[in-house]
């Protein structure tokens, strides 16, 4: 008997034991670094992750006349970048993934991510200004992303083929099971047009003093002027890069700034609006090459008065000029936003838009600032043609490795500029004709096969 | 399948055979053993003529019927000579049976929950004995295992990144999720370092291998469990005092083994790069390192050097190879010496175990030794007597590891002096070029010259560990057959890493010398970072808590049913602590450190680029939570027939998964039967004979999958501020692996127990299990871990002991067969890429086909004009490298064989003649397929850019002039390199081999030294020994000069011990 009250004490403690809190002890996290994101902190250090954001393509500026290299030289270099060089019709080689193309859709799946937790946490009233911010951070990091992406792997925007031209995958929210085809252009410049304004509405006026990554409402309205100049549309081009100045204008006064330094401007420079630069994976856009040369005739069209001569362009031994670090400050280009291109745009739409003596004064306001002091004579234009040619000259003379060569001859060409880019390496030469498919660079393989759209024809 | 499983536990039940005592005169008698007088249970008599059979009881009695006299009585019993005895009366009988052979000695099985005996056994386990444990000589517990436990291989080339565990047991069960073995000691499972176990604690390490032991030891078993039992305390008297000591010398490591293109081929590829202009970015650059020779053909270039200087320092270049210094200046022998002490004894309530071992190993590397110090007391107390019994066991662990400098890690060109005539050392400018680093600073800089052989002796790099474990037990006897058994374990461990990098070491003169900013007008350099030296510190720490309360019952009735339940609960908890900091500007004889800013950035040499300081913080926490319940059940009919059921729930702290996804049910069922054990039994050729078999289902878990979306967070932004990762995007059907494992064995004994043998078929299926499946990049991941693949292993073990000659000369072996082959039956999801099943087949699984299968491009010689590698597209050849690598269908390549191997054992020898004996192991390893390496041009162009040339021996053999492409198949150097080219080449099937290879493991010699009963010292037994390890390779398939167990780095060195064993 003794024996079975034993038991039932034993029954007790079993009992007792199982009874104890079993859901709170198996809850506890495995890992201290792991989380499940969805404060407001949580959703900004995704957002605020520089190895993924802050990057955009490379591609282009490699396809770009801004420069021009050796047989030699040319040889040494990794097969991507010959090939880019060469405008080839297999660029990729036995290369799978290619960042240009995947980072940018890591950016919209963070952005995805960031946007579906912010709907399923509703803010308190107290950090409603801060929630607002990272939603519209989110939109404006999700329509970088997408623009990029449109103006390397898609054709050239045309209102006539737009809607049936195809563009790029749009990606809209989190469920990575679910591949999607290629949208038409059209539809991805919508995307990009609403995203962006989604953010201007919800983000700050104030572009942050050193946090350049995180973006502020003038940095939307700056992209929305790019990406209406890159479709054509002057107008709304006018409207939203004044909308960004008059938050925003500041332009720096190049006689403050060093000739000689190696790293003339750091990563927060006050004209920069919001950075990114080209990703790191490609060594001839490395501002540290000594094998690389800016183009000659290019480096020769700034005077010796001009500034950006000697803050642009340095020498690599004899006579060819190499690239300086720009507004990124590091060895990649940048290829951010900042002011002084806001000012061209607004310039360049005013010209198209029939206001070419407002035009010219925007050029003059920021070549100005360009010149040694006294030197500065104010340009003046005949038409609004000649005001347009001496802008788009002006356009790329600033602008230059900064990744806008790419698009803007894609934009040009479009309009019937008919410009063709020869590249000579010993006794052969390559040539690039206007409208070529080689514009519009391959979807890589990895994409084609686990998702089957459509391959750009190269 | 299920049907199978039904049928064959049913079958023993089938043949139940009721003999009836007849109306007779009885014969009795009781069994005891010859060597200690204690009772024989459950041998087996019968009468030769006619009459019944039975079993002795548990006082080794028995009484059968006889009918007529005189007649023959047969004794039998496992572990023991069989006897025969004529018998003429009735009179009471006193027998002896001499045991048999030490191979046959009755077996108990560890399973950490309790120890049954080997026949009662169903599953499928391989037990280690002390003897054979300790065969090997070294610090070392699980490298002992080596080619003495069946289905146990070592996995010695691994796929870099694969998840492979280094021992395996019975091969794959698992894609992504834990592949280690569980490793138990003593009752629970262990999580220190199985280093900071002494050797000669072990008793017996028992593998378990079926879904028996998954069942009992839940989801971390599913690959097999290895129980190791220390030493348990013993009843005596007088203390019984053991000793051992041993001294080891290992050889240097055989730098020549690896197959490198020597100074003249190298120096030759330069030249012709240089020519072509391949050098000329980081030769404009002005401050890169160059490699020696492309140094000096920039100085000829450049004019700083005349034709004849740079002919005479090319010429001293050809005749460099630094592999001579480097073994007389960087490697010496190792030494590793140890020294074991335990005592046991005690009375019949109280009894103990105290041990202490001191093990030191002087490493190959200069300045690099481990020594460890180990302590253990092991008591046991009967509180009541009969009632409670109470033991506790502390175990305490110190060492302490010099690691050796980076110098050894580091890279150097093979013509790269390193140090010179006199044995003074000679800088290396790898990172920075001497003229620059002339001129740089104008003194403002500390010394930038790295000498690797100066570095190699300044190290200070030390981990010092501290590891207890403490077990308490109490076991409550209740009652006859049932007990209450109570355990709870501690283990912590605790290990601090300090590397002291001091300025005098080249990376803190480096660091510092990058951060400093020269001012030539002022002469006072700007510096970033204080003056002193750096200081690396890691700090780990864990804590593990398990309880268990279990009990056991065993009743039996009616004679011949026997009933063994155990059931209990257990809890764990398990808590990893990671703390890295660095400290600047240490000054160690006062302790102090240097505050920096490591928030703002600052101009750095030699590119002016700004950067912050890096400082090497990291904090991370992890815990490990199980609560389980499990039930244990043995049923066995007249000793012959056993069922056993086992069944365990398990939950575990799985992160954002729903709360019953948490848990995961798992159970077993066996049977056996002992057929010798049947009354109709007659030994006669076959001696003893027994089934068995397993069924049950055991799971897997990869914690790292979740069903949330997941982040971590990560360094710093760019911009400083804190930033995250996302880690795993949602999976909401994420679930277990699930493992089904069947097991069916035979066991059997011939020619009176001189040879006796275990056949083993086991199938593993694999359910359900987490692939990293590739996703297209526009859904922003590359891979996504879910649940798409099943996975079949199948194999068969044979383990074969066999007593040769017996006495005075005795010669015993051992066979050991193992069969494994696995197949991934289903995988959901295609490679993002047909090509990376041959290059990386580990993470993108092949459907039908082996986890490690070896794929290849076939490739049709070399074009005899170009002497280009030539692929096949549609039956014709092709040099269109760019489609050649990016196969459009499975078809275009073809399936080699299986990367690991598929046959594999052991074979071992021991041959004993009046207390010397000498045994001999040989392992090996057959059926399987490696891919060696050749010259890649890119990689050999990109490595003399960096500095470092290096590259294959294959490049002087390569394809040059027409013609060559009769003999050889590595193909011509082009230049610009076609990546594409060098990846077919790479992934041809020109550089597979077969793997197939015997290898003489070791010799152990030793000598038992006669003693007088009553010597002076009190010896009982003295034995010395001697081991040699990693002897060679008897045979090797491949005729390309590689060990296929070190197809990258260097063979293991031989080593060659002396020891001395004392019992007092």
């Amino acid at each position: 008997m003794n024996t079975y009250k034993r038991l039932v004490y034993l029954c007790c403690c079993f009992c007792l034991l199982t009874a104890c809190d079993k859901d709170a002890f198996l809850d506890k996290k495995p890992n201290s670094a792991i989380i499940i994101p969805s404060t407001l902190a949580e959703l900004r250090s995704l957002l605020d992750n520089t190895q993924v954001f802050t990057y955009s393509p490379g591609l282009g500026e490699m396809g770009s006349d801004d420069y021009y290299l050796t047989e030699a030289n040319w040889q040494a270099l990794p097969f991507l970048e010959r090939s880019s060089y060469t405008w080839e019709s297999d660029l990729y080689g036995s290369q799978l993934n290619i960042s240009d193309w995947s980072l940018c859709y890591q950016q919209i799946l963070y952005a995805n991510i960031v946007l579906e937790q912010l709907e399923k946490n509703p803010p308190a009233t107290s950090v409603q200004a801060e929630w607002n911010n990272i939603k519209g951070s989110a939109f404006f990091l999700r329509g970088f992303a997408l623009s990029n992406l449109v103006q390397h792997f898609a054709a050239a925007f045309d209102s006539a083929t737009m809607t049936t031209t195809p563009g790029v995958p749009i990606r809209r929210n989190t469920n990575v099971h679910q591949n999607v085809p290629r949208s038409s252009i059209k539809d991805c410049y919508d995307s990009i047009f609403t995203d962006l304004l989604t953010a201007a509405a919800l983000l700050s006026d104030i572009v942050p003093p050193v946090a350049k990554n995180r973006p502020s409402k003038p940095a939307a309205f700056a992209q929305l002027a790019r990406m209406a100049t890159a479709s054509g549309q002057y107008e709304k081009a006018r409207i939203y890069a004044d909308s960004c100045l008059r938050l925003y204008n500041y332009l720096t006064d190049y006689n403050t700034v060093s000739t000689t330094a190696v790293s003339p401007f750091d990563r927060s420079h006050a004209e920069t609006i919001y950075f990114s630069q080209a990703i790191s994976t490609y060594v001839v856009l490395f501002t540290t090459s000594t094998t690389v040369f800016a183009d000659t005739a290019l480096y020769r069209s700034y005077t010796t008065n001009d500034l950006r001569r000697s803050i642009f362009f340095r020498a690599t031994g004899g006579t060819n000029m190499g690239f300086k670090r720009g507004y990124s400050g590091t060895i990649l280009p940048f290829t951010g936003i900042a002011t002084d291109e806001v000012w061209l745009i607004r310039a360049e739409a005013l010209a198209k838009t029939g206001q070419w003596q407002a035009a010219m004064a925007d050029l003059n306001t920021l070549l100005q600032k360009r010149w040694r002091t006294g030197t500065f004579v104010p340009l003046t234009a005949l038409n609004a043609t000649d005001a347009l040619e001496k802008i788009r000259t002006e356009r790329r003379k600033e602008l230059v490795w900064r990744g806008h060569r790419w698009s803007d001859l894609k934009r040009y060409n479009k309009e019937g500029a008919n410009i063709t880019l020869v590249r000579k390496l010993g006794n052969q030469t390559y040539t690039l004709l206007p409208g070529s498919n080689k514009y519009v660079f391959a979807i890589p393989a990895n994409e084609i096969s686990m998702s089957g759209i459509i391959q750009n024809p190269r | 399948m299920r049907i199978f499983c039904l049928l064959a536990m049913l079958c023993p039940w089938l043949s139940f055979a009721q003999v009836s005592p007849q109306n007779s005169s009885l014969l009795k008698g009781q069994i005891r053993s010859a060597g200690n007088n204690e009772t024989i249970a459950d041998a087996l008599v019968y009468l030769t003529a006619k009459g019944s059979r039975v079993l002795s009881d548990k006082e080794g009695r028995f009484q059968l019927s006889i009918l007529s006299f005189p007649d023959t009585l047969v004794i039998s019993h496992t572990g023991y000579t069989t006897r025969r005895i004529r018998v003429t009366n009735a009179s009471f009988l006193d027998i002896r049976l001499d045991p048999s052979t030490e191979l046959l000695t009755e077996v108990e099985v560890q399973t950490g929950y309790q120890s049954i005996p080997a026949e009662r056994a169903t599953g499928s386990f391989t037990k280690i004995n002390s003897e054979l444990f300790n065969r090997k000589v070294g610090a070392s517990v699980l490298d002992r295992l080596d080619g003495i436990a069946s289905g146990l291989i070592f996995n010695r080339n691994r796929t870099p990144n694969a998840n492979e565990s280094a021992i395996q047991i019975r091969g794959r069960s698992t894609i992504l999720a834990n592949t280690e073995p569980l490793i138990v000691v003593d009752n629970f499972p262990f999580e220190g370092d199985i280093n900071q176990i002494n050797p000669n604690d072990i008793e017996s390490v028992t593998l378990l291998k079926d879904a028996a032991a998954a069942s009992i030891w839940g989801v971390r078993a599913g690959n097999g469990v290895i129980v190791i039992t220390t030493k348990k305390a013993k009843q005596s008297p007088a203390p019984k005092i053991r000793f051992n000591t041993n001294i080891t010398i290992g050889e240097k490591p055989d730098l020549y083994y690896q197959q490198t293109a020597d100074a003249a081929a190298l120096i030759e590829m330069e030249s012709f790069l240089f020519g072509r202009g391949f050098y000329n970015n980081r030769i404009n650059q002005r401050f890169p390192g160059l490699s020696p020779a492309v140094g000096i053909f920039d100085d000829r270039r450049a004019g700083r050097i005349t034709a004849a200087d740079s002919a005479a320092q090319i010429q001293q270049l050809l005749q460099t190879d630094n592999r001579a210094d480097l073994l007389r200046y960087f490697y010496r022998s190792s030494v590793a010496q140890q020294y074991a002490l335990n005592v046991s004894g005690g009375s019949e309530r109280a009894q103990y175990y105290f041990s202490a071992g001191w093990d030191k190993q002087q490493q190959p590397q200069l300045q690099s030794d481990i020594s460890r110090v180990t302590l253990r007391s092991k008591t046991l107390i009967q509180l009541i007597k009969d009632k409670l019994d109470f033991s506790t066991d502390l175990n305490m662990a110190i060492s302490a590891t010099n690691s050796p400098s980076s110098a050894y890690s580091s890279n150097y060109s093979i013509y790269q002096d390193l140090v010179d005539e006199q044995g003074n050392a000679i800088p290396v400018y790898r990172d920075f070029r001497k003229a620059w680093l002339d001129t740089i600073g104008q003194g403002q800089l500390l010394s930038w010259l790295n000498k690797p052989y100066e570095e190699s002796r300044l190290v200070n790099h030390k981990t010092s560990r501290l590891d207890t474990r403490i077990l308490t037990s109490a076991l409550w006897r209740i009652r006859k057959g049932l007990q209450v058994q109570m355990s709870y374990q501690l283990e912590t461990g605790t290990s601090e890493t300090r590397n002291l990098l001091s300025m005098d070491q080249y990376f803190t003169r480096d660091l510092i010398n990058r951060y400093t900013l020269p001012n030539y007008a002022t002469g006072i350099p700007a510096t970033a970072i204080p003056f002193g030296d750096i200081l690396n510190r890691t700090d780990q720490r864990f804590v593990a808590h398990n309880g268990r309360i279990q009990v056991n019952y065993r009743n039996s009735w009616k004679q011949h049913h026997t009933l063994d339940v155990l059931a209990g609960m257990e809890i764990r908890d398990f808590t990893t602590r990671r703390s890295d900091i660095r400290r600047y500007g240490v000054n160690e004889s006062n302790g102090i450190d240097q505050e920096i800013n490591p928030i703002s950035t600052f101009p750095t040499l030699p590119n002016g680029l700004a950067s912050r300081i890096p400082t090497n913080a990291d904090n991370n926490q992890t815990t490990d939570r199980f609560l389980s319940q499990f039930i244990n059940l043995g049923y066995s009919y007249k000793n012959r027939y056993q069922l056993t059921v086992s069944a365990r729930k398990d939950a575990s702290n799985l992160f954002g998964v729903d709360a019953n996804q948490k848990t995961v049910p798992l159970w077993s069922v066996g049977s056996n039967w002992m057929v010798h054990k049947e009354n109709w039994w007659k030994p006669g050729l076959l001696h003893t004979l027994k089934f068995r078999f397993t069924y049950g289902v055991s799971g897997n878990l990869d914690k790292t999958a979740t069903a949330y979306t997941t982040a971590g967070s990560d360094l710093n932004s760019f911009f400083s501020q804190p930033t995250a990762y996302l880690v795993n995007p949602p999976n909401p059907k994420l679930s277990w692996e699930k493992i089904h494992v069947l097991n069916a064995g035979i066991d059997f004994s011939i020619f009176n127990g001189r040879i006796d043998a275990s056949l083993e078929y086991y199938e593993k299926n694999g359910k359900n299990l987490l692939g990293a499946s590739p996703m297209a990049p526009q859904t922003g991941v590359t891979q996504f871990r879910q649940n798409i693949a099943d996975l079949q292993t199948k194999g068969i073990d044979l383990t074969l002991n066999a007593l040769i000659i017996q006495k005075p000369l005795q010669w015993s072996a051992q066979l050991l067969f193992s069969y494994n082959r696995d197949i991934i039956q289903r995988y959901l999801v295609p490679a993002a890429l047909t090509k990376f099943y041959l290059t990386n087949i580990t993470s993108n699984p092949y459907e039908g086909k082996p986890w490690s299968a070896v794929f290849a491009y076939p490739m049709a010689g070399l074009e005899p004009t170009t002497g280009n590698p030539l692929g096949l597209l549609n039956n014709t050849t092709s040099t269109n490298y760019s489609r050649l690598v990016n196969p459009a269908t499975k078809d275009e390549f073809m399936y080699i064989g299986s990367g690991r191997p598929t046959f594999f054992g052991g074979f071992r020898n021991d041959i004993s003649y009046r207390g010397f004996l000498l045994s001999v192991n040989m392992v090996y390893s057959m059926g399987y397929y490696f891919r060696r390496s050749s010259v890649h041009y890119a990689s050999a162009f990109s490595s003399s850019l960096s500095a470092t040339p290096s590259t294959h021996a294959d490049y002087a053999r390569r394809w040059r002039v027409p013609g060559d492409e009769m003999f050889t198949t590595i193909p011509s150097m082009v230049y610009p390199a076609v990546p594409a080219r060098d990846e077919f080449y790479q992934y041809s099937n020109a550089l597979i081999e077969k793997g197939d290879h015997i290898r003489l493991r070791d010799i152990r010699f030793s000598w038992n030294i006669p003693m007088q009963k009553r010597n002076p010292l009190h010896i009982q037994s003295c034995r010395v020994y001697a081991y040699a390890n990693n002897i060679g390779i008897l045979w090797k398939s491949n005729k390309a000069g590689i060990d296929p167990d070190n197809i990258t780095g260097f063979p293991s060195p031989r080593t060659y011990a002396l020891g001395l064993e004392i019992d007092f």
